[in-house]
């Protein structure tokens, strides 16, 4: 895979998604403030009212408007509702008439349960990011992180042309629709990243989503992030000895060393699973598949994210 | 504080696992309605989490939309000698579950036939993340008012939230009642100012819509509220029906969370969720929060390990070592990666104690040890409902 192909912070976009749980908003984080390091200007933005960003970079509260969350990285959080009404006020030529839409409170919930109008205004509100230009000329952000919320809304997201070509006749929206979705499909400005750990369900949904998604062409694929891999000191040679280990320990009474052998034996399997699992991962999606080490369970400091996200973007060069 | 799920799946008729992703939340689920079982009481779960390895673990060897009897007959019984009452569950798919309720509550088989050939309904039952908390809802209500469980275990999706959950029953309820609706559909009678205000509104925001949506998928969606509205007062009855029960004293909220940092910080949102809104958090389950190391017992959390006395350890044991290359190294090694397991165990019981604050005295808080072996059968699930009900040694 050439560097070009590859490079997946030089992209306008990058998406993030991956079932929950697998760290994905660590490796977004962590690769925002690589982002800004390297002298880029990275946005991040979630999807859904999680503001996961807020815990991470420890700030109070995470809004519609990108917000300096420290270490060179703006984060914002992209709500449905708001995305909506935001959109109504950007489309609606009357501006009384707008207001006293997005006033109601009874249009703000059918847009809510409306097909595909969220997600819309999710897009609508990406598209104007992507175009904001700082004063001195240049794109003001870039890459754009998307903290896509599950692995079933990435579809949602990315389906969205077929999902609207059913229900959707000629106008505004369709027209916005169809140009994120060539923005979206157009490896040159965005590339979808998966994040798993090298565990059975997150490996299989990875695979899943890969296959349910390579070919179609609404996207093109960055890397697969394996989070979480555990790394173990020794080798599977080292078990003979931990047998005539346990033995001697057993012979003399010393427990503790018996519990040290359990413990390292379990450390080894679960090791040797994870192994299996990145191998399974390997063989079933063809992406770069970048590592990444199981972390202490601690909040990260800023140093610490920076490595990570290093770590995760040389993976790709 | 007590250690144990035992009273409530004993006592309670509901109850609801709330919490974030990936933390095990359908596992333990699936083990608290295993629980009730094992205390005698007919119980169904009900998930929305499509997990193949669920199936698995219930013994079944598929789980959708229709409630199944898992064979609990296979398993050893409980120490009193006392049965395994029947356990049922169903994995809660939301495009089936919408086409059930529209045909359960629908006045006739045209109004019925005409919303599930709407493409606006088609879309929103297949494709809105916050219908599955509805749909949950609904599923609950059918599993409460048409079958005789003792007891229903309710997994819900993934929310940070907890709003949806609680906040789905009435606010489908409260649309479809709304001024709104009158502003799309032609009113019934002779229409006064005000009705005549709320045409001449609804008109421009149709014109609006239209200029916006394009006039297709408007129409579609006149249409698909035209078929819904004759279900209001099928809806509103059911509504409240559920939001009543959520809010019974048999009604039990259990949170599960497991022991990382985001994944806590989620929890700790749900948390404080449910207290604002005076919802009581009966349980916590920690779940995967610490790594057993002490063989005799296996259910105490070591957070710290002794690392001192390599040379005594290496003069005992290196006589009776033949052929280890370098034992010392092997002997270190091992060691340091329990006392790193220790360690860890040590910053997880920061973050349960992070998320213990604030919880009443009452509820139950329990910690699951992350088992060696993913739960991959129904005893396996066995184990973990022993941790639950404070079973386990």
């Amino acid at each position: 895979m050439s560097r070009e192909q590859t490079a997946v912070l030089q992209r306008r976009f990058v998406l993030m998604t991956g079932k929950g749980g697998v760290g994905k908003t660590t490796v977004v984080a962590a690769l925002a403030v690589h982002a800004a390091s390297l002298g880029m200007r990275p946005l991040v933005v979630e999807l859904g009212h999680r503001e996961s960003m807020r815990s991470v970079f420890g700030v109070d509260d995470i809004g519609f408007k990108p917000k300096d969350v420290g270490l060179g990285v703006h984060a914002m959080s992209v709500d449905v509702d708001v995305a909506v009404l935001d959109y109504m006020l950007e489309h609606i030529p009357s501006k009384r008439v707008a207001k006293s839409i997005v006033n109601n409170k009874v249009l703000e919930r059918l847009f809510a349960a409306m097909p595909a109008v969220g997600e819309i205004a999710t897009i609508n509100k990406l598209r104007q990011l992507e175009a904001e230009e700082l004063p001195s000329g240049g794109r003001r952000w870039g890459p754009i992180i998307v903290d896509l919320d599950a692995t079933g809304h990435a579809l949602m997201f990315l389906e969205l042309r077929n999902v609207i070509d059913n229900i959707m006749g000629a106008g505004p929206m369709k027209r916005l629709v169809e140009e994120t979705a060539d923005m979206l499909a157009n490896p040159e400005t965005t590339r979808l990243c998966l994040v798993a750990t090298p565990a059975e369900l997150p490996v299989t949904e990875t695979i899943e989503l890969y296959g349910k998604l390579q070919g179609r062409g609404t996207v093109s694929f960055g890397s697969v992030f394996a989070n979480r891999v555990p790394q173990v000191p020794l080798g599977a040679e080292a078990l003979p000895a931990l047998d005539q280990l346990e033995h001697a320990a057993k012979a003399v009474g010393r427990a503790d060393v018996v519990a040290d052998v359990a413990h390292a034996r379990i450390a080894m399997q679960q090791h040797a699973d994870a192994q299996a699992q990145l191998a399974r991962l390997r063989e079933n999606v063809d992406l770069p598949i970048v590592e990444l080490p199981l972390l202490p369970a601690a909040r990260m400091d800023g140093a610490s994210l920076g490595h990570l996200g290093a770590l995760a973007a040389g993976g790709e060069a | 504080m007590s250690a144990s799920l035992d009273k409530l799946v004993r006592e309670q008729k509901l109850i609801v696992c709330v919490g974030p992703g990936g933390v095990g939340k359908t596992t333990v689920s699936a083990a608290v309605g295993l629980a009730g079982a094992r205390a005698g009481r007919k119980t169904v779960v009900l998930t929305i989490d499509p997990a193949r390895r669920l199936a698995d673990a219930l013994g079944l060897p598929g789980l959708d939309d229709e409630i199944r009897a898992v064979p609990v007959e296979t398993l050893p019984a409980a120490d009193d000698g006392s049965p395994t009452a029947p356990l049922h569950a169903a994995m809660v798919d939301t495009a089936a579950s919408y086409a059930s309720l529209i045909r359960r509550i629908a006045p006739d088989e045209a109004t019925h036939r005409r919303i599930l050939d709407n493409r606006v309904f088609q879309a929103v039952s297949k494709s809105l993340a916050r219908s599955h908390a509805y749909v949950a809802m609904e599923r609950l209500y059918d599993a409460m008012q048409n079958h005789d469980y003792d007891l229903v275990v309710l997994d819900t999706p993934p929310a940070r939230n907890a709003l949806d959950i609680l906040d789905a029953p009435m606010s489908l309820a409260n649309f479809l009642d709304s001024r709104f609706v009158e502003w799309f559909l032609p009113g019934e009678g002779p229409k006064g100012i005000r009705d005549r205000i709320i045409a001449s509104g609804g008109a421009v925001a149709k014109r609006m819509l239209g200029l916006i949506t394009g006039k297709k998928l408007l129409d579609e969606i006149v249409s698909f509220l035209e078929a819904f509205a004759s279900l209001r007062e099928g809806f509103a009855a059911r509504a409240t029906t559920v939001d009543a029960s959520l809010r019974e004293p048999s009604t039990s909220f259990v949170l599960v969370s497991s022991a990382n940092p985001s994944s806590a910080d989620d929890a700790a949102w749900l948390r404080h969720d449910l207290q604002r809104r005076k919802v009581p958090v009966s349980g916590v389950i920690y779940n995967q929060s610490f790594v057993s190391l002490d063989p005799a017992a296996p259910m105490q959390c070591v957070t710290t390990l002794r690392d001192d006395d390599l040379d005594a350890r290496l003069g005992q044991l290196e006589p009776h070592l033949q052929g280890v290359d370098d034992p010392k190294a092997l002997l270190r090694d091992i060691r340091a990666m329990r006392a790193e397991a220790a360690a860890e165990n040590g910053r997880f019981t920061a973050i349960v104690d992070g998320l213990a604050a604030e919880l009443e005295p009452s509820c139950a808080q329990i910690r699951a040890p992350r088992f060696r072996e993913e739960i991959r059968d129904l005893p396996g699930l066995l184990r973990l409902v022993d941790v639950l009900t404070g079973r386990a040694r």
